[in-house]
């Protein structure tokens, strides 16, 4: 469900929100993704790590490899000063986008 | 929460199995097929845990890696190709694939730049074509006349040499017989020495009598000149005594002409100046020293005749022997040669020698002319450039803003200079073409006015493609680069405001002053 939209770029600003919050690894990105979207949303791994990897290249995350007693090691990834300035950015062209196309589409509550 | 058993699924291999293609460096890929793993195996013990049987989780956390997952990685992995591939690369010619591939495009847009303003092209190519025809018509005279080696063996041990009697107003004196076998006998600066004086012969035979331009010779003349007979020998030493002398070697030229090319002349009379002489042999053709020889004749030398102080002699310095050298043994030769002629004027003034190379000899008359016309058409071709140049950089400037375009569109400053060089070296090659076509014309033009002058050319060749072709690619950079240059430093943004026309910036108008004052410049050489 969904999927061609999440491949369009919307999949960066979820992710990029999601770790406004705190550092994440990946796993947990996935599952909380679709959690908060109660199901609609789903990003699998073949998506998720090179948009990831992407993200971390224009330099608005960065990933880390954490070590923690009795566990694997764990690339965790948190958002940079650059990402939080971009997420800004995309959060307000996501709200007038959302407003127009609702505009458009007549939806009257909003 | 995590099932660690052995009968855990090896996700490291399957996720491998789908990068394969990738050719990540190998640290690289580790890391990713680690965290990868991982996912897979949170998202296998979540399921497991929630008790899903272990064949349907695995296959659910498989299902992780669906899409492509290879190409995904590719377009981040490598930066490079965040731009969609150019077809060129994606035919998989590697790097040199890419830049021929880029090249070609830039030669389809340079053709095309060049026919969307033809008058432009024209004017440029005309002028490229002139500047660089008239160029190699000089050089190839040049090359032929001042650089190329004289056709005879090592060139530059050949001297001539002459007395010099400046007080008495004689700054030629040229050698008696005499002091020819005195100094012939006794020079250690010399390895050999020979005399020869121009004459005219009538060769008579069959229908016509003929009038011929042939040189008397003594001593090694023809090995002195390292110069062998193509058939016969050359005269022997007890030919060049009086009454023994009736002996000839024909040029190539007559022995064609006048003989048929026949071999069986030799050994054969002929009849000059009404005295039966015999053909000892035949030159190879090109051998004409000193001037358009066809006959050669040795001089019967009497070795004590002072009558004619007439003969110009020749030697080939000895090794380690300079010029220098040559020129003070010969003045002190010359000296004791009249010490013992004339002992009363033994007290007179010091006997003097001159030596010049045969080379600068040969060439004296023609050198500065050439050189100064070097000059004339490099300015020439120099003017052209500039004309080019501010030809090139009118039509760029007039252009900026498709430039302008280009860069906004992600063209970078070297792609677009590149360009520009390519529409300039593509014209540069078509000008250098035409040019060639007009120097093959011109040097046919100049060669007899050459000749004339200097008989020892056997022709003027326009064997230069090379120089041509540096001449094409200095031009074409020399021209081109200025205003590809100041293309690759357009500022987009103001090209863009200022309208739809194309405006020449200050830069442009600076640089165009500059073109028009090096012209003005270099044209006022010829005023």
């Amino acid at each position: 469900m969904f999927q061609r939209e999440l491949q369009k770029g919307s999949a960066e600003l979820l992710v990029l929100s999601l770790l406004e919050a705190g550092p994440r690894h990946g796993y947990d990105l996935a599952k909380l993704i679709t959690a908060r979207s109660q199901g609609a949303l789903r990003l699998n791994a073949a998506s998720l790590y090179p948009l990831l990897y992407r993200l971390e290249r224009r330099g608005w995350i960065e990933g880390r490899w954490v070590e923690s007693a009795g566990e694997r090691r764990r690339r965790t990834y948190r958002l940079t000063a650059g990402g939080r300035k971009t997420l800004a950015a995309r959060r307000r062209s996501w709200d007038e986008f959302v407003r127009a196309v609702n505009l458009v589409v007549g939806v009257d509550h909003v | 929460m995590f099932e660690v058993s052995g009968r855990a699924p090896e996700w490291a291999a399957e996720i491998r199995a789908r990068l394969g293609r990738l050719r990540l460096p190998p640290v690289r890929e580790a890391e990713i097929v680690e965290e990868l793993a991982q996912h897979l195996g949170d998202r296998y013990a979540e399921l497991r845990a929630a008790g899903e049987p272990p064949e349907a989780a695995r296959r659910a956390a498989l299902a992780e890696l669906d899409g492509d997952l290879a190409e995904g990685l590719d377009r981040v992995e490598r930066p490079a190709r965040l731009d969609p591939p150019a077809p060129e690369r994606a035919a998989g010619g590697g790097i040199l694939g890419g830049i021929l591939g880029d090249l070609g495009a830039d030669l389809r847009h340079a053709l095309r730049a060049l026919r969307r303003s033809p008058g432009t092209t024209a004017v440029a190519l005309l002028t490229l074509a002139l500047g660089i025809g008239a160029g190699a018509v000089v050089f190839s005279a040049v090359h032929a006349v001042l650089l190329r080696p004289l056709p005879y063996a090592e060139p530059e041990r050949l001297v001539e040499f002459w007395l010099t009697a400046p007080a008495k107003g004689l700054p030629v004196v040229d050698l008696p017989e005499a002091l020819y076998v005195h100094l012939r006998d006794r020079s250690r600066a010399f390895e050999t020495i020979a005399l020869y004086i121009g004459t005219g012969f009538n060769l008579a035979g069959g229908d016509d009598a003929e009038r011929l331009l042939g040189t008397n010779v003594a001593g090694e003349f023809f090995d002195l000149l390292g110069a062998r007979p193509l058939h016969g020998r050359t005269f022997r030493p007890e030919e060049e005594t009086p009454g023994n002398n009736l002996v000839a070697i024909l040029g190539h030229g007559l022995w064609q002409r006048r003989f048929g090319g026949d071999p069986a002349i030799l050994g054969r009379e002929i009849d000059l100046d009404g005295l039966p002489t015999v053909v000892v042999g035949i030159m190879p053709p090109g051998f004409d020293f000193p001037n358009r020889t066809e006959l050669w004749v040795p001089i019967g030398v009497d070795p004590d005749s002072v009558d004619c102080w007439c003969y110009s002699a020749l030697g080939r310095l000895a090794p380690g022997a300079t010029a220098a050298d040559a020129a003070r043994e010969i003045g002190r030769l010359a000296g004791d040669f009249r010490k013992l002629r004339e002992p009363a004027a033994a007290a007179g003034e010091p006997s003097l020698a001159v030596t010049v190379p045969l080379a600068s000899r040969l060439t004296g008359e023609v050198r500065a002319p050439l050189l100064v016309l070097l000059g004339a058409v490099g300015t020439v071709l120099l003017i052209a450039c500039a004309n080019l140049g501010n030809l090139l950089l009118a039509r760029s400037a007039a252009r900026s803003r498709e430039f302008a375009v280009r860069c906004s569109l992600g063209a970078g400053p070297w792609r677009i200079a590149r360009r520009l060089l390519v529409e300039s070296m593509l014209l540069g090659f078509a000008g250098a073409a035409a040019g060639l076509l007009l120097a093959a014309w011109g040097v046919r033009a100049v060669e007899p006015v050459v000749l004339e002058r200097l008989p020892h050319l056997e022709g003027i060749a326009l064997d230069r493609a090379v120089l041509a072709f540096a001449i094409a690619v200095a031009t074409a950079l020399g021209s081109g680069l200025a205003p590809a240059l100041r293309a690759a430093r357009v500022p987009v943004g103001s090209v863009l405001k200022a309208g739809a026309r194309g405006t020449a910036s200050r830069g442009d108008r600076r640089l165009a002053h500059a073109f028009v004052v090096a012209q003005f410049a270099l044209s006022l050489v010829y005023a």
